[in-house]
């Protein structure tokens, strides 16, 4: 049953391993309407997994996930229909057009095929693909293929937004059109779960900031903060240092980069 | 209309294979049946020529008809299979399957919906066939079809159409692959395979050669062929079925990898 009240997305002691190896271990996270939830963390640090285990593409070995109220194991059409998402690969059909994907979009997610055209019409208009509009999307750049997967993940108006790296291959005006959108949709009261490597671009919109690492949530950092990268690391490295671990090939670079800074005169 | 069928419906239609496969199916197997025609009534006396007029059955409408139903068997399987193989395989090929999850409509229903418009596509060209062969054999000459050469054209629509519900098959592969080259590889396997249950004489209850094997032992059949009565066909729906049963089934169950 979904609750007035509930958060719009509500993760409990999710686990998944890939064979011997856990990718996201006993992680809570909680998500309010209206509110931006970004997720940092290094490459494999389980943000995607996460998202997926959020969205239903993969279960999680042990814990739950309720997304706008409904067990994501359970959740009915109603539910989908208020979440949009942008995992890996933007929607975009290659022998469809940028109106048709879209189009395409707005009807698997719920929309009539009455009320799907002004939605599509809304969602260039905003978008900025109105030049694409009738060129297949096999044509576009790779910046207006993430354009348009954004716009099929905002077509029927999500309650729940969950973005997987929004800013990857976007310009700069797509990047300030991209937290001009997140902004705007979080104020009309819809939930935001967005995850990328660009720490400042983040902060720039979110709410929350949450580290993620190796598949636990290690800390937040604050999004008014400043040098968030030194922050950011200095909880990884802590992390590492309590778990005794040495970090990863990715980590041990920016380890050794961090141990120098830190020791340098007037090193921060 | 749903609205999974029409977005299906839309992909199909904007496809460069859909479009280029139906094409190949109605033109390729009338003019290769007219060109083995031709040729086994060649006086060149060569090796082709030779091993041509082994193959033929009989004169005009009877060879013609006799060398399509042969060629719609094979031909039509692997055409047909290959648009089913990328109307599922597609999916995982190019990754777009990430954007059937979360929404509105569920992904058994988007596989329900690819297996609807596949039969759709699949009946055009079962029901353009058999005027496209009538055609065919008026131009190159054959004459008016007699009333036993109409009955092994609805023959070949039957066996155009058998053809069709056991290219929906290779929705399993393509799904379970992840892929539309495991499907390619799933109808070539089964296409040998159908030759050696033929082979070792269970074709008439192979689900992938019954079909060809009713049409070959019929009016226009050839010599020596084994006759399957028509009720064997059972077969071939009752795999499909179990197949569009089981790409369904997985589609609602399957985890993104």
């Amino acid at each position: 049953m979904s609750l007035p009240d509930e958060a719009a997305l509500r993760c409990e002691g999710l686990s998944k391993s890939f064979g011997a190896e856990p990718v996201v271990s006993d992680l809570n996270l909680t998500v309010q309407a209206g509110h931006v939830q970004a997720l940092v963390g290094l490459n494999g640090a389980g943000k995607t997994t996460l998202m997926r285990m959020v969205l239903g593409m993969t279960r999680p070995d042990s814990g739950w996930v309720r997304v706008l109220g409904f067990d994501v194991a359970r959740a009915p059409r109603a539910c989908w229909a208020g979440v949009g998402q942008m995992i890996e690969t933007p929607f975009a059909y290659p022998e469809l057009t940028v109106r048709e994907n879209l189009h395409a979009a707005a009807r698997l997610h719920g929309l009539t095929r009455s009320g799907a055209p002004a939605a599509v019409a809304e969602m260039i208009d905003r978008l900025g693909l109105a030049p694409w509009a009738d060129r297949r999307s096999s044509t576009l750049s790779q910046g207006n293929r993430q354009r348009l997967g954004l716009a099929a993940a905002l077509v029927h108006s999500p309650k729940l937004l969950v973005l997987d790296e929004p800013t990857n291959a976007l310009d700069p005006a797509g990047v300030v059109l991209l937290r001009d959108l997140v902004e705007e949709i979080a104020d009309g009261g819809a939930a935001v779960l967005v995850s990328s490597h660009h720490l400042d671009e983040v902060a720039r919109v979110a709410d929350r900031v949450s580290i993620l690492h190796h598949g636990s949530v290690i800390g937040e950092l604050d999004p008014d903060g400043v040098d968030l990268e030194r922050a950011f690391f200095a909880m990884v490295c802590d992390a590492d240092r309590v778990a005794g671990a040495d970090g990863g090939p990715t980590e041990r670079p920016y380890r050794r980069r961090f141990a120098r800074r830190s020791a340098a005169p007037g090193g921060h | 209309m749903s609205a999974a069928f029409a977005v299906e419906w839309l992909k199909l239609r904007r496809s460069r294979v859909a479009s280029v496969t139906t094409i190949v199916l109605l033109v390729v197997p009338c003019g290769l049946a007219a060109g083995f025609l031709s040729v086994a009534h060649g006086t060149g006396g060569g090796a082709l020529t030779a091993k041509a007029g082994a193959l033929l059955v009989g004169d005009g409408w009877t060879g013609y008809l006799s060398f399509l139903n042969e060629i719609f068997a094979t031909g039509g399987l692997l055409g047909m299979g290959i648009v089913v193989a990328w109307c599922f395989g597609r999916e995982f090929a190019e990754r777009t399957v990430v954007s059937l999850y979360a929404c509105a409509i569920s992904r058994d229903q988007v596989a329900a919906a690819k297996f609807a418009v596949l039969s759709v596509w699949s009946a055009a060209i079962c029901l353009l066939l058999p005027p496209v062969a009538l055609l065919t054999g008026l131009i190159t000459g054959l004459g008016a079809p007699g009333a036993g050469e109409l009955a092994a054209i609805g023959r070949l629509l039957v066996l155009a159409f058998m053809t069709a519900l056991l290219a929906l098959t290779v929705g399993v592969p393509a799904s379970a692959g992840r892929g539309y080259l495991p499907a390619f590889g799933a109808i070539v396997g089964l296409v040998v395979a159908a030759q050696v249950a033929v082979l070792v004489g269970a074709g008439a209850w192979f689900p992938y050669s019954a079909a060809g094997l009713w049409a070959a032992s019929g009016p226009a059949g050839a010599a020596g062929v084994p006759a399957v009565p028509t009720w064997h066909l059972v077969v071939v729906p009752l795999t499909a079925i179990a197949a569009l049963t089981a790409t369904v089934g997985w589609w609602r169950r399957a985890e993104l990898v």
